[in-house]
C-alpha cells in the first residue's frame, strides 16, 4: 500500500517525496485524511530513501518503523487536493538503526514533524 | 569541556530523553543492564549526542559502547578531535 507518489529530491542526508491526498485513496473519509497518517507518509518517505539508495544493487530489503518521538501534528487532517510535501533528513544511522527528522508540508506551511527510527535490515550503511 | 562537564551533560540527557532518576546514574551504570535502556533508546541518545560534539557519533564506535563512562570517554575524544579507539577505557 503506497501512499507517496513521487520522490522528488534524494541526496546522502535527504530525501523529499510528494502526496496529493486523493478521493479514494487509503484512509480517505469525508474527503480528507486524519494527520496522524503523517507518520505513515515519513515511513515511507525514509523507505523510499533506502529503495534509491539500493537502486544500483537491485537488492531490496525489508524495513521497519520502530516508533517516533516528538510528533507534532499543526493540523487534525489533510484534505482531497492537499499538495503535500514529506522530507526526511537522516540524523544517525548506526548499520541497521537509523534515525530521520521528518516534516510534512504544504506549499510553505509546517503541518507535521517527527524524529523517526527506522531498522533498514541489509541496507548499505 | 572537562569531563566533569561532559558527564553532566551526558546525565542530563539520559535524564531527560528516557525519565530516569539521576540518582540512578552512575558513571558504570550499564546502559542495557543496569538503565534498562534498549536498541532504539540508543539510537536517540547517539542522535542527542551529536548536539555535545557536532559530530556524528561513528557506529562502529557506538557499538562498543557499554556503560556511561564509555559515553563520556567517547565525547571526550570526539571533542578532543581524535577518532574513539573505543569506548573502553582502562
Amino acid at each position: 500500500m503506497i501512499l507517496i507518489d513521487e520522490l522528488v529530491h534524494f541526496d546522502e542526508r535527504e530525501v523529499v517525496c510528494s502526496v496529493t491526498i486523493r478521493d479514494g485513496a487509503p484512509f480517505v473519509a469525508d474527503g480528507r485524511v486524519p494527520a496522524l497518517i503523517s507518520l505513515e507518509y515519513f515511513a515511507q518517505t525514509v523507505a523510499a530513501y533506502y529503495g534509491y539508495l539500493s537502486r544500483n544493487t537491485h537488492q531490496f530489503t525489508m524495513g521497519m518503523l520502530l516508533g517516533t518521538r516528538e510528533l507534532e501534528l499543526h493540523t487534525d487532517f489533510f484534505r482531497v487536493g492537499d499538495a503535500l510535501t514529506v522530507t526526511g533528513n537522516e540524523l544517525w544511522n548506526g548499520g541497521q538503526l537509523a534515525q530521520f527528522r521528518c516534516e510534512l508540508l504544504r506549499g510553505p506551511e509546517l503541518l507535521a514533524l517527527a524524529s523517526i527510527s527506522v531498522l533498514h535490515a541489509g541496507a548499505p550503511v | 569541556m572537562t569531563r566533569a562537564e561532559i558527564y553532566q551533560r551526558v546525565t542530563g540527557i539520559l535524564v531527560k530523553s528516557f525519565e530516569l532518576d539521576p540518582a540512578d546514574i552512575r558513571p558504570e551504570s550499564r546502559l542495557f543492564e543496569d538503565l534498562d535502556l534498549d536498541s532504539i533508546d540508543a539510537v536517540d541518545m547517539f542522535v542527542e549526542l551529536h548536539e555535545i560534539t557536532g559530530r556524528r557519533i561513528d557506529p562502529q564506535v557506538a557499538r562498543k559502547i557499554r556503560t556511561v563512562d564509555d559515553i563520556v570517554t567517547m565525547v571526550e575524544a570526539e571533542l578532543a578531535g581524535a577518532p574513539s579507539a573505543g569506548g573502553a577505557q582502562s
